[in-house]
């Protein structure tokens, strides 16, 4: 237990009101957890002022040190507070740490610095690069490395580490970084300096981060980031003062605008090798013990108060806004107003463009068609690459729609806002607040959402959220749910479309959410973790940062459609075109029979689809998906979607293209799937299929890709292949469920 | 464009195709994905 000296009224935090103000006296727990509030600056002695209390009345947010940190009642209730100030204690005089000689210039350095602080922008603005940035804890969840000309014109290399809040690490993206300064990754160069990036926001946090650093006995050079902001607060940082405290040379920095970087440059000449400072006189052990920490904060206390201009907190932008969003009743109202917004979005202002696609795709297969004479090269182009890549080409916009929607949250800063709103839900059913991260962009992908998982401490929490996240709808499903939703729901209006679609995603938040609760029953049943987010900034998203994600994601789409879906669009055709039946002999005895000229063309067309090698092979499998309602084409479909979920919307393309006789006026793809019926002349897309199909989709775990990063994030077999069946075979029980029920319901 | 020059050309897509995928499985395969992210196309590690 870490204490200070009582006075009067002890009350835990977890029983302060909102707006009140008290001091830390002490901090119960096990060794971990004392360990990591006392880092994120709730030392004895501090003052802690309760800002908001989330809707349903947990987590809560605290202001410390001119920081805004979220965390639960239950760890709120180890730090006790004493709600009247005991007598000022006097602070001991401190000392700047000793200037130490300017070593060589450094050509391999690291970036090192808390979560969100600024070092993937500035690791972008010195290497040119372009990675992902968010306003958002854990971003960078794995090193990352670039070069860029130093002052001298030697070519250096930058390290972008995962961001820490100390040495002595927690989390999987912490123990990346740590391991990296330590030098403990086989295979890596040792570094020759760190790049220490403090954030003049939270100086004092960041601050304790740096004094770890000077003990890694590499030259350090310090990065003052986010100015501007922290001038906004009335917190403006004498940057040419906190050199003098700091004995390294401080640069400050606005990556975005590049200003400060060839000052930085010309810095890593100067960089020196950090010196200890009054807080080692009093523990033994650096590093090891808590104690530590609190004789940190004193030293960078004195350094605050000498080099910030003012340490009020003002009433910033950021502070209004939250009282809005975060409000204790209206903040889960407008949480899903934003994620309505974005579906609406998604749908509303895509369509146009969508509609410009699809007309393109018809205008390219018209010219295929009058430009080649019929036969199997026609019907292949036509058929098989306009067929099937056209058709998953055309959902280019929603993917740049959904997108874009995820990078302007990223960017803003609510991300972790609605972690913090979402926590104690979350935390119900086993998952964790921060899990939100992680499975809102499953919405996009599930395999940088996995990743992102790295940012949660507890081993249980992060395999709980990463076993869950591919149940969120990624952009891959969503062009299969528009073509289902545009063709069969189309007849019961647009609030029926809207609403089908909304149940499609929610269908998989649900199924996230019984999965989770079944694990914690059954094979994670360890306690959920702690619960300590920092709440950013808002930040106006930049709108060159999020039109790069939109471009890069759509042009990611575009390289999928054109590589993987071409030629499983291709392999399909051949196997729904070959091999050619004897059509003179087949037509014949169809003449013979009295039929018309349609109708014996139609029947020639759906005669040679059935004895092609996909025609037999969905024929073997019929009798596995009949009681889900699909006939041998949707099961044909289903394998192709193995490869990648937008498949199956290139195979329908190729499967109902093939089947239909091709001339000038050969329908769409819509008008050949709603005509097409079962052997006893019933639609096969009912809407009892059409759910089912649906269905089957949002469970199902069909992506290769996203095994292989399970084994690689959880490092053995066992996690994704238990994932694999799971969800294949709640896919499947709840479609055939989803079917029998519809079917008999006359749906 | 005959019948059966189409057939040759179609052939010969087909016989490319097959070999493309399959050397790209084999790839993926024999990195197992150490070096770059197979779902975002992101070069994690460099």
């Amino acid at each position: 237990m870490i204490a200070h000296e009582p006075s009067a009224q002890l009350r835990s935090l977890n029983q302060l009101r909102v707006g009140e103000r008290a001091i830390i006296l002490s901090i119960n727990g096990d060794e971990h957890f004392v360990r990591r509030i006392l880092e994120m600056g709730l030392t004895p002695g501090e003052e802690v002022y309760v800002e908001r209390i989330a809707p349903l009345g947990d987590p809560i947010v605290v202001r410390v040190r001119g920081y805004s940190l979220g965390l639960r009642k239950v760890q709120a209730s180890a730090i006790h507070m004493e709600t009247q100030s005991g007598a000022a204690v006097s602070q001991p005089t401190m000392n700047p740490l000793v200037q130490r000689d300017a070593v060589a210039e450094l050509h391999r350095v690291a970036l090192l610095g808390n979560p969100n602080c600024g070092k993937t922008t500035l690791f972008n603005a010195l290497t040119g690069m372009r990675q992902r940035v968010g306003n958002y804890p854990g971003v960078t969840v794995e090193r990352r490395s670039g070069q860029f000309i130093g002052a001298d014109g030697s070519v250096c290399t930058v390290i972008d580490l995962p961001g820490t809040y100390s040495l002595t690490p927690t989390s999987p993206d912490e123990k990346v970084a740590v391991g990296m300064l330590r030098g403990k990754v086989s295979g890596e160069a040792a570094l020759d300096g760190v790049v220490v990036v403090v954030d003049a926001n939270n100086l004092a946090r960041n601050l304790l981060l740096f004094t770890q650093a000077t003990e890694l006995g590499l030259p350090l050079v310090v990065v003052l980031t986010m100015m501007d902001t922290a001038e906004r607060k009335g917190r403006k940082v004498d940057a040419h003062q906190l050199e003098k405290w700091l004995g390294v040379p401080v640069i400050a920095v606005h990556a975005r605008k590049k200003i400060g970087i060839p000052e930085l440059k010309i810095g890593l000449a100067k960089a020196r090798v950090g010196s200890t400072g009054d807080w080692q006189n009093s523990v033994d052990s650096l590093g090891q013990k808590n104690e530590d920490i609190g004789a940190r904060y004193r030293w960078i206390d004195a350094v605050v108060k000498d080099v910030v201009g003012s340490t009020e907190a003002l009433v910033t932008f950021s502070d209004r806004l939250d009282r809005i969003l975060v409000h204790r009743v209206f903040g889960l109202g407008i949480f899903a107003l934003i994620m309505y917004t974005i579906f609406f979005l998604i749908y509303t202002v895509a369509d146009p463009f969508m509609g410009m696609a699809e007309d393109g795709v018809a205008a390219l297969g018209e010219l295929v068609f009058g430009s080649l004479p019929a036969g199997p090269l026609q019907s292949m182009l036509m058929d098989g690459v306009i067929g099937g890549v056209g058709g998953v080409l055309v959902f280019v916009p929603q993917i740049a729609m959904l997108f874009l929607c995820i990078a302007i949250l990223e960017e803003s800063g609510y991300l972790a806002r609605a972690a913090f709103l979402l926590d104690r839900i979350l935390a119900a059913v086993g998952l964790h607040g921060k899990s939100f991260i992680p499975m809102l962009s499953s919405h996009a992908c599930a395999i940088p959402g996995i990743m992102a998982a790295r940012g949660i401490e507890s081993q249980r929490d992060r395999l709980a959220t990463m076993f869950v996240a591919p149940f969120m709808s990624c952009g891959a499903r969503l062009p299969v749910y528009t073509l289902l939703i545009g063709v069969f729901l189309a007849p019961y209006g647009p609030v029926a479309q809207g609403l089908t679609l909304l149940g499609c995603y929610t269908l998989g938040i649900l199924a996230a959410i019984s999965t989770a609760l079944l694990l914690r029953k059954t094979a994670l049943r360890e306690p959920s973790s702690t619960f300590l987010l920092e709440l950013p900034t808002y930040q106006i998203p930049y709108p060159t940062q999020v039109l790069r994600v939109v471009l890069k994601h759509s042009l990611l789409f575009v390289k999928k459609a054109s590589t993987v879906i071409l030629g499983f669009s291709i392999l399909l055709w051949a196997s729904l075109y070959y091999p050619r039946m004897n059509e003179d002999s087949f037509r014949k005895s169809l003449g013979q029979q009295g039929l018309d000229e349609q109708d014996i063309e139609n029947q020639v067309a759906g005669r040679q689809v059935e004895q092609s090698f996909a025609g037999r092979f969905g024929k073997i499998i019929e009798p596995v998906i009949t009681p889900l309602g699909y006939d041998w084409k949707i099961g044909v479909g289903l394998i192709g979607a193995f490869a990648a979920r937008e498949v199956f919307v290139g195979t329908m393309g190729v499967v109902y293209s093939v089947g239909e006789e091709a001339d000038e006026e050969s329908s769409s793809l819509h008008d050949a799937m709603r005509r097409d019926t079962r052997d006893d002349g019933s639609p096969l897309w009912s809407l009892a299929t059409v759910f089912s199909v649906l269905v089957f989709f949002v469970i199902a775990m069909q992506c290769i890709s996203t095994v292989a990063v399970m084994r690689q994030e959880t490092g053995g077999w066992k996690w994704p292949l238990l994932q694999l069946v799971t969800m294949n075979a709640m896919a499947y029980i709840a479609a055939m469920l989803v079917y029998q029920v519809c079917s008999r319901l006359m749906i | 464009m005959s019948e059966s020059l189409q057939n040759i050309i179609v052939y010969a897509i087909i016989g490319v195709v097959v070999l493309l995928m399959s050397w790209s499985v084999i790839k993926k395969a024999t990195s197992r994905f150490k070096n770059s992210c197979p779902g975002c196309g992101e070069d994690c590690k460099k």
